[in-house]
């Protein structure tokens, strides 16, 4: 768990990166900082391993207040991910992933094995990709050897600054998957931080919403979109596709309902907004729905309308 | 794999004229038929007389010779593959240097010992349009550093086989040689004690230095600021300012004058040589620490490693090639500015080149100069190589089993 207990970073006297924000992650989430550029986002999760000092207040990680280990020895624990992914170019991928092993004095042979269990983790195969220098590299696989690296001494913590931001859009999703399913499987507490909403509401279990230094919202991406608690979120929830939002966060699988629908099945972990578009597109108001190849019943399209309705708040 | 630099270098016949093949040609032809090809003095002062190839040797040697270079730049014209063009150059330049040779032993007068045969216009400028068309051969080979190394060092054992079997015997430069063979070699040890050992002086503290000046921008202001102040000092005016200061010391510190501080001699020579090649290190480990980027900087920190994991493993392996760089134009320039420190006593090759200036003796002073030339063409040969491994080729695949 990583507390923010009331932390303030000041530039020079007067200008307040960071102003006041307190926020708690718990631990096994993926909480995601969105905010223009200045608005302080990557200030708040540098204080977090301490690259930044806080000018007031207190983190305090796991209970234990940041400050009582050394700055080099409290960064080997947290993970950390940056734009453009800042590999060393003078050293292969598996030197690049083994940094931080090295650094705790792990041995040459668990070093090797960590790292070609990562390289397989992340779909490169390790007899090829080990000895390539960083400039042999692709963008997408630079972006998750940096990543590997992040993870190598098995942090519970991982800080990822704008990670998918120097990526090709076609291969962006795809790396945000990655990045789920391994978040989902070593269940590390991730803060991650962009200036893209999409992003955000893709990503995280929760959306801590910044602007000038300030922490305006920190909310589940469903709650964000139905009641964003200032005009300046809803202007970076974009204002006219707020509906299908709402719909792209839930899968179809829990408005299945009992009943014979006709034409081909729908995945019951498809989304709800693929679902309604394609009960549009094919002209149907039942759709059956089907998991691991077996029909478990329908959904009907007024119900899926119903759901991308405002909720009460 | 790393991925090849190398273009496909095809070479392709055709009427087409090389350009750079006619420049060469047009320069050889006016060496051989416009300039002599031997100079030769009644005596080690005397004035020179030019002998054109033809009377320099037996006719038809010279003939032949004549018949060779044509061929050769013929050859060139046509635009010939790389690789040959290389052969066809070092055969000439060969052909050239042992026919030198010859004409010494051809025109030496049999009953006067005081003559002087010495390699003329005619041959300096042919071997001037070869090596020429040698440069941009080996530049278009695109050969790897350790075989420019590789070249270099054929080239030298070529010319030291010349030397020694005798075949240069007649030439002035050889004579000037015997008459100072034990000086040469000594005067050659000073110099090189002077250029290396100044560069070593200041590698040892300019790269401390340049660090102190990455990290702390006050004194990077200062110290770059002097410095440059005393780059612009003639080195003849540095040697000078620093008699008075050094003899000083050398009377007044006890101990100072038996370890050889002198207002002149070794120590003001070196002092100067190492003040001069202290700014470039300093730059180059400013500039090369500054390489560095941000976010390799900023991962590094990231990672944990504390301020020194940071310096010894990234930031100084990636600036190692720029300091490198530095460390190749202080040595080449060590190597020359050594020539002025024989001025003030301190020995070097510069004090052939100052004694033949005031005996009016031209061979003394190429005595001086030759070795000089070859020394510092020797060392940015080697060190250009040295750059180019560090940069790129020093990481090759498998590095990972490097610790």
């Amino acid at each position: 768990m990583i507390e923010i207990d009331a932390v303030t970073r000041l530039y020079g006297h007067r200008v307040k990166a960071v102003d006041n924000v307190s926020l708690t992650v718990e631990n096994g989430r993926l909480v995601v900082i969105v905010g223009a550029s200045g608005s302080g986002k990557t200030t708040l999760m540098r204080m977090i391993n301490r690259l930044v000092e806080p000018s007031s207040g207190t983190i305090r990680i796991d209970g234990c207040d940041n400050r009582e280990l050394p700055g080099p020895e409290l960064r080997r624990r947290i993970g950390y991910v940056i734009q453009e992914h800042g590999l060393f170019p003078h050293r292969t991928a598996a030197e690049n992933i083994a940094t931080v092993p090295k650094l705790l004095g792990w041995n040459r042979k668990r070093r090797d094995a960590r790292v070609d269990e990562l390289l397989s983790l992340f779909h490169l195969e390790p007899s090829r990709f080990r000895d390539r220098m960083p400039h042999e590299l692709s963008g997408g696989e630079q972006q998750r050897i940096g990543v590997a690296r992040a993870l190598a001494a098995k942090p519970a913590f991982l800080l990822m600054d704008e990670p998918f931001g120097a990526l090709d859009p076609s291969i962006r999703g795809r790396a945000r998957e990655d990045l789920l399913e391994i978040q989902r499987r070593l269940s590390t507490t991730v803060v991650l931080v962009t200036h893209d909403m999409d992003e955000a509401i893709v990503l995280g279990h929760k959306i801590a919403v910044m602007r000038e230094g300030r922490l305006l919202q920190y909310a589940p991406p469903a709650e964000i979109i139905a009641n964003p608690a200032a005009d300046f979120v809803d202007e970076l929830l974009g204002g006219d596709d707020k509906a299908f939002r709402m719909l792209s966060l839930d899968t179809v699988d829990r408005l299945v309902e009992n009943g014979p629908a006709h034409g081909s099945p729908v995945s019951c972990n498809a989304s709800l907004k693929d679902v309604l578009a394609e009960a549009l597109w094919s002209g149907r108001d039942t759709l059956p729905v089907e998991k691991d190849g077996a029909i478990i019943g329908r959904v009907s399209r007024d119900c899926l309308i119903r759901h991308a309705a405002r909720p009460a708040s | 794999m790393r991925i090849s630099a190398r273009p496909a270098n095809k070479p392709r016949f055709g009427i087409a004229l090389d350009k750079l093949g006619m420049i060469v040609a047009a320069i050889v032809l006016s060496g051989l038929f416009l300039q002599p090809f031997s100079l030769f003095r009644a005596s080690r002062i005397m004035t020179a007389r030019g002998i054109m190839i033809w009377a320099a040797m037996p006719l038809w040697q010279a003939l032949m010779v004549m018949a060779a270079l044509i061929a050769a730049c013929l050859l060139l014209l046509l635009r010939p593959p790389v690789t040959l063009r290389l052969g066809v150059n070092v055969a000439a330049m060969t052909l050239l240097a042992v026919m030198v040779g010859r004409s010494g032993y051809y025109l030496m007068p049999a009953d006067n010992p005081y003559a002087r045969i010495s390699p003329g216009s005619g041959f300096w400028i042919m071997v001037f349009a070869f090596a020429f068309a040698m440069a941009d051969a080996v530049v278009r080979k695109q050969l790897s550093p350790l075989k420019r190394i590789g070249l270099l060092i054929i080239g030298a054992c070529a010319i030291g086989l010349l030397f020694y079997s005798g075949a240069w015997r007649q030439l002035s430069i050889l004579k000037e040689y015997d008459n100072h063979s034990a000086a040469f070699w000594r005067e050659g040890r000073a110099h090189i004690l002077l250029a290396f050992g100044s560069l070593a002086a200041a590698t040892m503290m300019g790269i401390p230095i340049g660090i102190l000046c990455f990290r702390v921008p006050l004194v990077r202001a200062t110290i770059l600021g002097s410095l440059n102040v005393l780059q612009t000092i003639p080195s003849i005016a540095l040697f000078g300012l620093l008699i008075a200061p050094l003899a000083w010391v050398g009377r007044n510190v006890p101990g100072a004058a038996a370890l050889g501080i002198a207002g002149i001699g070794f120590a003001p020579a070196i002092v100067a040589l190492f003040a001069y090649s202290l700014l470039p290190v300093i730059s180059n480990t400013v500039a090369g620490l500054d390489s560095v980027s941000r976010d390799t900087r900023d991962a590094a920190r990231g990672m944990g490693m504390t301020g020194g994991q940071r310096l010894t493993q990234v930031e100084f392996p990636l600036a190692f090639p720029i300091i490198l760089t530095g460390i190749r134009i202080v040595l080449v320039q060590n190597i020359g500015l050594t020539v002025i420190a024989a001025l003030i006593g301190a020995g070097g090759y510069g004090t052939f080149v100052f004694q033949g200036i005031t005996q009016m003796a031209t061979d003394l002073v190429l005595l001086g100069v030759m070795p000089v030339v070859s020394l510092a063409f020797a060392a940015a040969i080697i060190l250009d190589a040295l750059v180019e491994i560090s940069g790129t080729g020093g990481k090759k695949r498998g590095g990972h089993d490097r610790d």
